[in-house]
């Protein structure tokens, strides 16, 4: 029984904690960026990632490793060379990153995650169509129209030099934003001007409450893209 | 070139008669492989420092049957081409049949060869060891002059094809399944009897 025991724990101290790879095989990443208006794209740099969670005992890591690299094609096509990952969790792909030769920043970091073993076709991961566009300085307006007495407190979520995409079995999650601003605006206020950086052609989402001694109302609103900015009436 | 001061400097011995039957001959040589073609060794790689040993018996005066053993590095300078390796190492075995084109009993030996065998290129990617393989051909020429009973110097060239045995897209698998490279060498050679 001790002996099994031990067989046990040196089993798990020395298990594999790290990613391999499987033998004579290549995977290709296949996906799309779609520029608003149909521009043209940058030559900006893609990566792909393989992403694994190892026990070694007694502590559990991560291990992140860079498996292809490419370009965009000015009409927003790319494919990746990789190694093919046999432990991974899954599979990521970052389009303009940070840090990364050939990083533009006019253009937002583009993270698509999860990618995963079973959507592998004839060894080849088709990633979905996502749209992108560069960087814009902007605005939102919030005008006060018909509500006259109540204070407006409203966080604005939006994405600005990072957008992240989720997958879940092939399909979008629902919409990621990765940055937020909060604010109030007073009875006494008739509008305020809310600059932002955001990727162009990309919607905003508003969140608000209506306060007058206490919560009167609330409510979310998805505002779309506008060459003029952004604009929030209440 | 190389052959004719050692020519010179060896021309006394011209006057002695060495001894041609020989019953074999082992080969060490060093070399800078290159490779060409789309593929991902040439597009890739920057390739380094090859070492060779051959061992080839006389079957008859004019022809050798043999063994080779080749090695070779190469740091990845692309990923695009390759996918995410840090480095490889890169071994072909191959038996080889030679053919010397000169007449036998002169001490400069000109022969080709022709070898059929095994491609392993040995991978790592930090920690992480894995492989590709597959079958390879080679064809040589190589260039020789005999300066003793028992020893001698040679330039060669090498050129391996392989046909690895590569699981891909079909849109990549033109430029991972098969590589060419040419390896010129220089190296000494021992005879035996």
């Amino acid at each position: 029984m001790r002996r099994n025991l031990l067989v046990f724990i040196i089993g798990i101290i020395v298990c594999s904690c790290e990613l391999t790879y499987e033998d004579n095989t290549r995977l290709l990443v296949d996906g799309q960026v779609i520029s608003f208006e149909s521009n043209e794209i940058p030559e900006l740099p893609v990566d792909v990632y393989a992403l694994g969670t190892f026990t070694s005992f007694p502590s559990r890591r991560e291990q992140v490793a860079l498996i292809g690299e490419s370009k965009l094609r000015s009409d927003g096509q790319y494919q990746v060379i990789t190694i093919s990952p046999e432990n991974s969790d899954f599979i990521s792909v970052a389009i303009n990153d940070i840090g990364k030769n050939g990083y533009n920043a006019f253009w937002p970091t583009l993270e698509i995650n999860g990618l995963q073993p079973f959507s592998l076709e004839n060894f080849k991961y088709k990633v979905p169509d996502i749209a992108i566009g560069p960087l814009e300085d902007t605005s939102l307006l919030i005008n006060r129209v018909a509500n006259m007495q109540d204070t407006l407190s409203y966080g604005i979520s939006y994405n600005s030099t990072l957008k992240e995409v989720n997958l879940n079995f092939g399909e979008f999650e629902e919409e990621v934003f990765q940055r937020q601003l909060f604010g109030e605006l007073y009875p006494s206020d008739m509008t305020r001007e809310v600059p932002l950086r955001v990727i162009q052609g990309e919607s905003i989402k508003i969140s608000y409450s209506l306060i007058n001694n206490g919560i009167v109302g609330r409510g979310e609103i998805k505002i779309q893209y506008n060459t003029d900015g952004y604009t929030f009436d209440f | 070139m190389l052959f004719l001061p050692l020519s010179l400097l060896f021309g006394q011995e011209e006057q002695k008669e060495l001894q041609w039957d020989i019953l074999g001959e082992l080969s060490i040589a060093y070399g800078i492989p290159s490779s060409y073609g789309n593929n991902f060794l040439a597009e890739g790689y920057d390739l380094r420092n090859a070492t060779n040993i051959t061992a080839n018996v006389l079957e008859s005066p004019k022809w050798l049957i043999g063994g080779q053993w080749s090695f070779f590095k190469g740091d990845v300078v692309d990923i695009s081409k390759v996918g995410g390796i840090d480095n490889s190492r890169i071994t072909h075995l191959y038996v080889t049949g030679s053919y010397s084109i000169l007449e036998h009993k002169k001490r400069i030996t000109l022969r080709t060869g022709l070898g059929i065998g095994y491609a392993l290129y040995r991978h790592e990617k930090d920690a992480a060891k894995f492989r590709d393989d597959g079958f390879s051909i080679l064809a040589k020429i190589d260039l020789g002059y005999r300066i003793s009973n028992s020893f001698g110097v040679f330039l060669k060239l090498d050129h391996y094809m392989d046909l690895l045995s590569i699981d891909a897209a079909p849109e990549i698998e033109n430029s991972l399944k098969r590589t060419q490279t040419l390896v010129p060498f220089v190296g000494i050679r021992l005879y035996t009897f």
